[in-house]
């Protein structure tokens, strides 16, 4: 230590910053991205071949009814993958640390509220992004406070190019 | 996190760089008022985006910014004598008026017109407000003058300080946009500041710790909105405003004045953080203005003679770990304001987000960076001027609001997000 200097003033400049531990502080998370609708599900259709970290790309596809004679107990998403396969929410959010949902339009609700279920009874983060409309006021408004229940942040974006930048931002 | 290269755009405000032509587009703080307190006074040096210059006010009480040094030997214009109209080098007698025009060089003819060839740099300075603005882009571009609410408001309304911070602008900023700190490094401040203490909508702050965010676009940047938890079938909004490229205001308390920041790189490793209070309809009382020059809120005390503040540093930033056990302050440091200076300075003077991992409560700081980049990149490829620069875009406030839980704040307080002369705050 040099005498008459505090220990923020010398540990701050540039000299000491080499001696930052240069190790990774931290590993690979995994994101779960599910597209809501197909306008969402076409943007992230663009994405998926660039590099990620593990990131997995869904879109919902429907519930699973418990049974034709209870049609309105939801006990299960459907969501697809980039080549078709079907899974079941269940099975896509195990080992998931943080999910995304995105969307463009209202008819999302139900999808959105039966994720953001799951996700609060698993312990995972749920961001939701909006892609918003061209239309904007009522539409956006709708699809927001649809949203905005079963998300723990929510975002509304006027333009694609944030979905990669978010997910980047994320180390997704 | 960012790539290197990002890192690097977004935080070197040099000459010539995408990020120092960005900043360039707009009216920038560059001096208080009370720097160049009286005609002749003397001169005052200045740094902005890397580039050092002097300010004066000259003989008439024209304002003027130019080049610290002049052409001749290169000697700095801070030992220059602000006389006659305009300020003369020491040296050899050479001067400058406030353009950065040379009026005289003694040692030349009048006649042979050698003065007219020596032109300093110079860009305009203009007082809105307790501030002098500057300009530092080109001529053709120059926007329509400043008109945030706190520089327009009267005089009586209105308190503005700077201090110096020694990192660079972008981390300090991104302290602005990122209200979930809030809940932890500001926690003892709530109920204890003049500046804060009463207002209703602390109590929604107090019961409900973990807001949720909403981040929305605006034409001029960006909202972020914070809810916590408020009467049945009611949310309590908090929303900040954030203008590019560097303008924010916190959501007001009661009746509390309201405030905000701009962040102004110096060069790419220290920033002038500006501070203003304002209330739109009333006077601040004195004990209000007190405070504020005591730097209680979101002001500093300084070192006398300095806008650099008491807590640095140099002195370990007076950090009371006392004061922290006992959960007086969070951090140990005394003070909203060095609170967030205390720690943005020990990231380092440029942080490296290579390294950072962010999460999704983040989204306002990464899109505010989505956006600076967007923007930049369409200055530098295609020219187009950014947002900010409209004065449509400079007429917001920040607002604190109890809404229906179904209603999106955007809408549903749209109003109160915008300044209107005479009308007052919406604020819990």
């Amino acid at each position: 230590m040099q005498p008459g200097r505090s220990e923020s003033a010398i540990m701050t400049g540039a000299e000491q910053a080499r001696f930052r531990i240069n190790r990774p502080n931290s590993r690979p998370r995994t994101t779960c991205v599910i597209a809501l609708d197909e306008r969402s599900a076409a943007a992230l259709a663009t994405l998926k071949d660039r590099p990620w970290n593990g990131a997995q790309f869904l879109r919902y596809a429907g519930a699973r009814r418990a049974s034709d004679q209870l049609p309105s107990l939801r006990i299960d998403a459907v969501l697809q993958d980039e080549a078709g396969n079907k899974l079941s929410l269940m099975q896509a959010l195990t080992g998931v640390d943080s999910l995304i949902m995105l969307t463009a339009g209202d008819a999302a609700a139900e999808a959105a509220e039966m994720i953001g279920n799951a996700c609060v009874a698993r312990g995972i983060a749920a961001t939701g992004l909006v892609l918003a409309p061209a239309a904007g006021g009522e539409a956006l408004g709708r699809i927001v406070a649809a949203m905005r229940p079963h998300t723990t942040m929510l975002v509304v974006s006027s333009g694609e190019d944030y979905i990669a930048e978010m997910l980047s931002a994320l180390r997704a | 996190m960012l790539r290197k290269e990002q890192n690097d755009l977004l935080t070197q405000t040099g000459p010539g760089t995408a990020m120092g032509d960005f900043f360039r587009c707009y009216w920038i703080p560059a001096l208080l008022a009370e720097e160049l307190r009286e005609n002749d006074c003397p001169p005052v040096r200045v740094k902005l985006l890397g580039e050092r210059m002097i300010a004066f006010r000259d003989s008439e009480g024209r304002y003027g910014l130019i080049d610290e040094f002049c052409a001749h030997r290169g000697v700095s214009l801070w030992f220059g004598r602000n006389e006659h109209g305009g300020i003369r080098c020491p040296y050899h007698g050479w001067k400058y008026d406030f353009t950065g025009q040379c009026v005289e060089v003694p040692s030349e003819p009048v006649e042979s017109g050698f003065c007219q060839k020596i032109k300093l740099t110079g860009y305009p300075l203009v007082k809105v407000g307790d501030v002098l603005w500057t300009y530092m882009g080109p001529a053709e571009h120059k926007p329509p003058l400043p008109e945030w609410e706190f520089a327009r408001v009267p005089a009586e309304q209105s308190f503005t300080s700077k201090r110096l911070q020694e990192c660079n602008w972008l981390q300090a900023m991104e302290g602005g946009i990122d209200s979930s700190h809030v809940s932890w490094l500001h926690s003892g401040n709530l109920n204890s500041d003049p500046l804060f203490k009463g207002a209703r909508g602390n109590q929604y702050n107090m019961t409900d710790k973990r807001p949720v965010f909403e981040v929305v676009d605006s034409d001029g940047g960006l909202y972020i909105g914070a809810r916590r938890n408020a009467e049945e079938g009611h949310y309590y909004w908090r929303i900040t405003p954030w203008v590019m490229p560097c303008f924010t205001m916190v959501p007001p308390r009661g009746d509390h004045p309201i405030h905000g920041h701009f962040w102004i790189p110096i060069d790419d490793e220290n920033c002038w953080t500006w501070s203003f209070d304002y209330h739109p309809v009333r006077a601040l009382t004195d004990k209000e203005r007190q405070a504020m020059k005591d730097g209680k809120g979101i002001h500093v005390a300084y070192v006398p003679g300095t806008y650099r503040p008491r807590a640095n540093k140099d002195n370990d930033y007076l950090v009371d770990r006392e004061a922290q056990k006992k959960g007086i302050s969070y951090s140990g440091v005394e003070g909203i304001a060095m609170q967030d200076a205390s720690l943005q300075e020990s990231m380092g003077p440029i942080v490296d987000r290579t390294k950072e991992n962010l999460v999704s409560t983040d989204n306002g700081i990464i899109m505010a960076r989505h956006r600076l980049l967007r923007a930049a990149k369409a200055l530098r490829e295609r020219g187009i001027r950014p947002p900010g620069i409209d004065p449509v875009h400079q007429r917001v406030r920040s607002a604190a609001i109890v809404l229906p839980v179904d209603q999106p704040y955007k809408t549903a307080a749209s109003d109160a997000m915008v300044a209107v002369p005479g009308k007052a705050q919406v604020s819990v």
